[in-house]
């Protein structure tokens, strides 16, 4: 293992795995996704019964995300907008991985940027805990010895999941955003 | 109408006996070759990584027996043999240039696991995937690990693999001192060992039986170049905006043998 590599790695930090496109036939597909009951960005508790009649697109990260969050849930947000009255057909999730300093009102304020119909959703340790478990995804949170300051290792691929919950297929990085409206709308479509 | 049943019954006998006949044909293609690793003990040296601060925890390691561990990554002639006798749920994907001697790619770890479950069937002996303790010990014969790279001669396979992902046949990443190939290839290798966020799970000791199972976790290490943990049903990864290390350019997986 090399010094200089790990070094590159965190200075960057969170490791985006992720993958292409792939059809719900891989292996495990379904065990990914479930039941949750958080609270959502106006407060309200919810569970995944509240955005059943939509599809949903979710996505683990936290508002002081340096990198990879802006960019999924700005490629999230132009592949929405290349749907037509997306906001009748897909919820956009946001669950943070950062209870502590994600507020219900500065998740509000961090969709905005991005787009209001965006929903962050947050809860105690123990419920986000299991939604995590839930979609296979997780988070580590790294402590500065020297301050206050912290940050978090995190998964963060996008999920698409169907009217049901259930999972259809997941958009790394690589993807183009064209390419991930394309498959959206597709199966949004077809169903 | 009977006779027609006896014919359907006869035509569907003999492509049973000669399907079992091909099959058995393949599997003298498809051996799975193993070396035993001598019993013994070592230090496992765990990323203890962070935004802050570089380091690794120490987890002391013994084995009471010798570990068969397969000489190669699972091949893709073996995994399309699988998925010809309905083990497995789709053939092989490959891309131009590589054969059905390179490794197996673009699996997840349920498809590692599936296909461990398949195996054992298939010869029926008890075959599963590595823990990372196994791994880690075939790989670098129990000696410290750290910021080391294993001294393979790459030679010229060096610069294919730095300009290609594709998989090399099997053998191509040339033997560690134990006869071990491809340790380091371009195929990361998904391990039964799970990912923990706290020091005490990541230091404490689990067993095979344990780990060997979906409900274990969700998260899997992935051993290879590197080390990384990714979500089990990820089966490619990549480096996308402010990501990882050296990324694995493929995953796939070896077996052991469990020998009771």
């Amino acid at each position: 293992m090399k010094t200089s590599m790990l070094v590159l790695f965190f200075y960057c930090f969170t490791p985006a795995w992720a993958a292409a496109p792939v059809d719900t036939n891989i292996a495990g597909a379904s065990l990914i996704g479930g039941a949750f009951n958080l609270i959502n960005n106006t407060g309200k508790q919810v569970t995944e019964r509240d955005y059943q009649d939509k599809y949903m697109l979710v996505f683990f990260g936290f508002t002081n995300c340096p990198s990879v969050c802006p960019l999924g849930l700005s490629r999230m947000a132009k592949a929405l907008k290349k749907i037509d009255n997306f906001e009748d057909k897909i919820t956009p999730l946001f669950i943070t991985v950062d209870p502590e300093r994600d507020t219900p009102e500065r998740m509000t304020l961090y969709l905005e940027q991005y787009h209001s119909y965006f929903v962050g959703l947050t809860g105690s340790d123990a419920q986000l805990e299991q939604v995590s478990t839930a979609y296979r995804a997780y988070s580590f949170k790294s402590q500065d010895p020297n301050s206050d300051s912290y940050s978090f290792d995190h998964s963060s691929m996008i999920y698409f999941m169907d009217k049901e919950g259930r999972y259809i297929t997941h958009f790394s990085n690589q993807i183009t955003v064209d390419e991930m409206s394309s498959i959206i709308r597709k199966n949004i479509e077809e169903k | 109408m009977i006779t027609h049943n006896v014919i359907t019954v006869l035509i569907a006998l003999l492509i049973s006996i000669s399907s079992a006949a091909q099959a058995d044909d393949q599997l003298n293609q498809v051996d799975y070759p193993l070396i035993s690793v001598p019993k013994g003990h070592y230090t496992l040296y765990i990323p203890d990584n962070n935004f802050f601060k570089l380091g690794y925890l120490e987890k002391k390691v013994s084995f009471d027996s010798i570990i068969h561990i397969g000489k190669f990554e699972v091949s893709n002639r073996l995994w399309n043999l699988c998925f010809k006798l309905n083990g497995c749920n789709r053939p092989v994907m490959m891309r131009e240039g590589e054969t059905l001697d390179s490794p197996v790619v673009r699996v997840n770890w349920h498809d590692a696991y599936g296909f461990s479950k398949w195996y054992s069937s298939y010869t029926n002996k008890s075959y599963r995937l590595p823990t990372e303790e196994e791994w880690v010990y075939a790989a670098y014969l129990g000696k410290d690990h750290r910021n080391i790279e294993i001294q393979y001669d790459y030679s010229d396979l060096n610069k294919i693999r730095e300009i290609s992902k594709k998989t090399m046949p099997l053998g191509s990443f040339k033997e560690n001192a134990l006869g071990f190939s491809d340790y380091q290839g371009n195929v990361w290798e998904w391990t039964l060992t799970c990912w923990y966020a706290s020091e005490e799970k990541k230091l404490k000791e689990y067993s095979s039986a344990e780990l060997n199972t979906p409900q274990a976790c969700t998260t899997r290490i992935v051993q290879g170049e590197n080390r990384s943990h990714i979500p089990d049903f990820i089966m490619d990864t990549y480096s996308g905006g402010c990501a990882t290390l050296e990324p694995a350019a493929n995953l796939g997986f070896r077996l052991v043998l469990e020998e009771n």
